[in-house]
């Protein structure tokens, strides 16, 4: 009984919100009453970021009110370009229009300036960086773009870097980032789509595609995914990836992020939508596939066998982070014939002291290194060549010594490391790393059919995952028509094809150099 | 503008279900039923079925095209609802008794040969558990994973068949005819049904793209098995020589003990064992989702994929029942008999119903013409 009266309530209170949704309260001609609407809005004087100037204007004989919000504008514009021509007389007569009108076409000397009614307006304005201006016995203000966030500059990029290409990075200012893709891509049909998310202060995301190219299937989808997210507030990109990602318990990531504009340009022209945002210094990149996160932009920067070669080296690299200790495991417990002998006898001989079964001696390296791994990444700057100290003598000669661990283990700990570093993308990288103890762990039990097990479950399951209703492991399965840039790639010119499996609108690349780079 | 996903097979990943479902029979306990009757000829076998499967599977496809329907509609469109009905549970019994047998011989592969010390039923446990998450995740990606790996399998077979030639011996499949023509035919037929399970895959016509992606990709399958399972009798006879075929159980995994690489590896064979699990568990899945969809197509239930589950407890029960070991040995020259006279006929009959139903049916807007 009770729910169905909270049900009932809810039900009455709903109309009322959404009417005060649909009419926003409009800004009255008492100049006054706005400006205290305002001050309650942002509590002033508790909250003492909202600044106010009044001025009057002998030229005019008006009163207005000039508002913002400190530490979001530059004081420097406001003072130049509208404090100034106000109070100055202009050189050419005044047209005769009404005064607002008047004021934006003749006195104001801003490039983006626009007339808002509503009180909402204003306050969303003003948290942007707008400056409002207020004017006596108008039911209107005028809403003047001066905008200035702190900043940090275009650095290189950290965490995927390469030695040859552009070495620009996307910043945590979204005009910039904008900018810098723009700068990529010099075309009309280039859209930046803005959608609203959380509820209490809203965040402005960034949906940026290629409207001749990007499915609008694809593009609906990301749209429709964006607006469902229900919150109050998201903070930044790498959040809004995990509202809109499809199965948040899986291990394998379904969006790529990344920091390079020149990589997220080249997605764009495959027909992928990218989402920017405010305060994340990435791109999210949707729809994704499993090819995304195992290159790089190098293999296209660079000549086609040389871009192949490090292609197939990172691929063994994979495959080595994710299976070496397994393998070991599964050859030494369950298939020792499989090495030669003269190996398998020094492994034996240098086994020979150690406690511990294999399993656990593998166990106790991979999670060193893990914690050694982790360490690395928290440890403060100023401290990091201990790391480096420590880290040698735990996965080294002193743990030989201490006969925890075999030398040969050591060997093998290490190059699995290392090759788990060449694993481009962060996230798939922990992907490889977990999936790691997981082969571990059932190569123990089950040797060889264990590991077939897993392998055969998890291919399974990755080629029917999608992203955004593509496959994550087409166009190679599912078979769609592509220009064969996965596991390795053809020379740059026979690249004429888009990957299919993206549904694009053009099927072929224009004859555009540009257009011709792609690394995906 | 191709949609982004139809959720059907194409070519590609048609042919590989079809290589990983028929082709990878010869990997298995299969060849010693041929080397059984056939001796040093098994591998002409192959070729009869040519003729024995082939031509009953070329009058499958005309009525496939003309009706445009998978095998389990057809059968209830041309046979009425109780020929329907029975038809479909003989086809997805003979499935459930070849996925048993099969799920039952994997396991004693691994078992003898790689684990003698693991429980059997752990690994049953353990093999099909796995195909049941596989089969559960649709034809499409059954599909998609055969098409993922096939190329893997494949090119490992050549390798196989590279590193073992310098053992094999070319007089060994001598006399030719081995022991007599007539015998060979006489045994491509009642072993028909190793190849004939094209015919019951044409239940999957439904999720494939188009009736011209179906006859490509189900011919070049069969080509391309055909072609496989004749070469590799051949090389298991050139290298293990005649009267030891017979005697063994699994040619294939003694062929990738004797191959090697080199001085270094000289054994092998666990690299293969990984790869061929692999294929034995999607091959598990197909029969599964195989099972399902005929018993569903059965008794009318549109979520067949829930007999999933069942189905696959009951293959892993009657595959560990112990009796069943040694009974099914029995047992498995009547099945296949069974099977191969039901695959060779059903199309001629299905095609003799079209012709009669067809034949009313023009009569009957004749009639209305008129």
């Amino acid at each position: 009984m009770s729910i169905f009266e909270k049900n009932q309530k809810a039900n009455e209170e709903k109309p009322t919100q959404s009417n005060q949704q649909q009419e926003p309260e409009s800004l009255s001609d008492d100049i006054l009453l706005n400006i205290s609407k305002l001050k309650t809005v942002f509590s002033f004087p508790a909250n003492n970021a909202l600044k106010i100037r009044n001025l009057y204007l002998p030229l005019y004989e008006k009163n207005v009110t000039v508002l913002f919000i400190e530490g979001t504008v530059d004081g420097h514009l406001i003072d130049t370009t509208i404090i100034e021509p106000l109070q100055k007389k202009p050189n050419s007569p005044l047209p005769k229009i009404d005064f607002i009108s008047m004021l934006i076409t003749t006195v104001l000397v801003t490039s983006t300036t626009k007339i808002i009614t509503t009180l909402d307006d204003a306050t969303m304005d003003l948290l942007n960086g707008n400056t409002i201006i207020l004017v006596g016995e108008e039911p209107c203000a005028i809403s003047v773009e001066t905008a200035k966030f702190e900043n940090r500059s275009v650095s290189e990029p950290t965490t995927e870097t390469t030695i040859i290409g552009p070495k620009a990075a996307f910043n945590e200012s979204a005009a910039v980032n904008r900018s810098l893709l723009r700068k990529q891509l010099r075309n009309p049909d280039f859209i930046c789509e803005t959608v609203k998310i959380g509820k209490q202060s809203s965040q402005q995301v960034s949906v940026m595609y290629l409207k001749n190219i990007a499915d609008e299937a694809i593009v609906n989808n990301v749209k429709k995914r964006l607006k469902d997210i229900e919150t109050d507030t998201v903070l930044t990109l790498s959040q809004v990836d995990q509202y809109i990602e499809e199965r948040s318990y899986s291990l394998f990531p379904t969006t790529l992020m990344t920091e390079r504009p020149d990589r997220a340009a080249s997605f764009v022209l495959e027909g992928h939508v990218i989402l920017i945002m405010e305060n994340s210094p990435t791109a999210l990149v949707a729809p994704t596939t499993f090819w995304s996160f195992i290159q790089t932009v190098e293999d296209q920067y660079l000549r086609m066998p040389h871009g192949n070669f490090i292609r197939i080296i990172r691929l063994v690299a994979l495959m080595i982070a994710l299976l070496m200790p397994a393998l070991y495991i599964a050859v030494t417990t369950f298939h020792s014939g499989m090495i030669p002998t003269d190996l398998l006898l020094s492994i034996a001989a240098t086994r020979e002291r150690i406690p511990f079964p294999v399993f656990i001696e593998i166990l106790i390296m991979e999670v060193s290194f893990e914690i050694l791994r982790e360490a690395g990444v928290r440890v403060p700057n100023t401290l990091g060549p201990t790391i480096g100290i420590v880290g040698a003598l735990i996965l080294g000669q002193a743990a030989v010594e201490a006969n925890l661990v075999s030398p040969i283990l050591v060997v093998i700990v290490s190059i699995t490391g290392l090759a788990s570093f060449t694993v481009p993308d962060v996230s798939f990288n922990i992907t490889v790393r977990i999936l790691r103890f997981v082969f571990l762990f059932v190569a123990y039990l089950f040797g060889f059919f264990g590991m077939a097990i897993v392998a055969a479950f998890l291919m399974a399951y990755l080629v029917s995952m999608k992203s955004f209703g593509v496959p994550f492991f087409a166009p190679l399965s599912p078979h769609l028509p592509s220009s064969k840039d996965l596991m390795t790639r053809p020379p740059i010119k026979k690249q004429w094809l888009r990957p299919l499996s993206m549904s694009p609108n053009q099927k072929v690349r224009s004859s555009k150099p540009k257009g011709m780079q792609n690394d995906d | 503008m191709i949609k982004i996903i139809d959720d059907k097979l194409g070519t590609r990943e048609f042919t590989s279900v079809v290589l990983i479902a028929i082709g990878m029979k010869v990997t298995d306990s299969t060849p010693s039923l041929l080397y059984e009757k056939g001796a040093n000829a098994a591998w002409i076998i192959p070729f009869f079925y040519l003729i024995t499967i082939g031509i009953p599977f070329l009058v499958l496809l005309s009525l496939l095209k003309k009706h445009e329907k998978g095998l389990v509609d057809l059968l209830f469109h041309l046979t009425g609802k109780v020929g329907g009905t029975l038809i479909c549970f003989i086809l997805s019994l003979l499935i459930f008794f070849s996925a048993t047998t099969s799920s039952r011989s994997y396991i004693a592969i691994a078992n003898t040969l790689f684990y003698p010390k693991t429980p059997v039923i752990i690994l049953t446990f353990a093999l099909l558990i796995t195909s049941f998450l596989v089969a559960k995740r649709g034809l499409t990606a059954i599909g998609s994973v055969s098409w993922f790996i096939i190329p893997t399998l494949e090119f490992l077979l050549l390798i196989l068949l590279v590193s073992v030639w310098k053992d094999a011996h070319l007089l060994s499949i001598f006399p030719i005819a081995g022991p007599g023509l007539s015998t060979l035919i006489k045994e491509s037929l009642n072993h028909s049904s190793i190849i004939g399970e094209i015919i019951i895959l044409a239940a999957f016509f439904p999720f494939v793209r188009s009736y011209k992606n179906y006859q490509v990709a189900s011919l070049l399958g069969l080509g391309i098995t055909l072609f496989k399972m004749s070469l590799f009798l051949a090389i298991y006879v050139m290298v293990f020589d005649y009267p030891s075929t017979v005697n063994m159980a699994y040619p294939h995994q003694e062929l990738t003990r004797i191959a090697e690489f080199g001085a270094g590896f000289t054994h092998v064979e666990g690299g293969f064992f990984i790869f061929w699990i692999i294929a034995s568990i999607f091959r598990l899945a197909i029969y599964l989702y195989l099972t399902a969809f005929l018993l569903g197509g059965a008794l009318r239930m549109d979520k067949f994929e829930k007999l999933l589950l069942p189905l696959v407890g009951l293959v892993a029960l009657s595959g560990l029942l112990p009796e069943n070991e040694f009974i099914m040995g029995s047992y498995r020259d009547l099945l296949n008999k069974i099977g191969s006279w039901t695959f060779i006929s059903l199309p001629f009959l299905l095609w003799f119903l079209s012709k009669l139903k067809g034949g009313k049916k023009n009569n009957e807007t004749d009639k209305s013409a008129c």
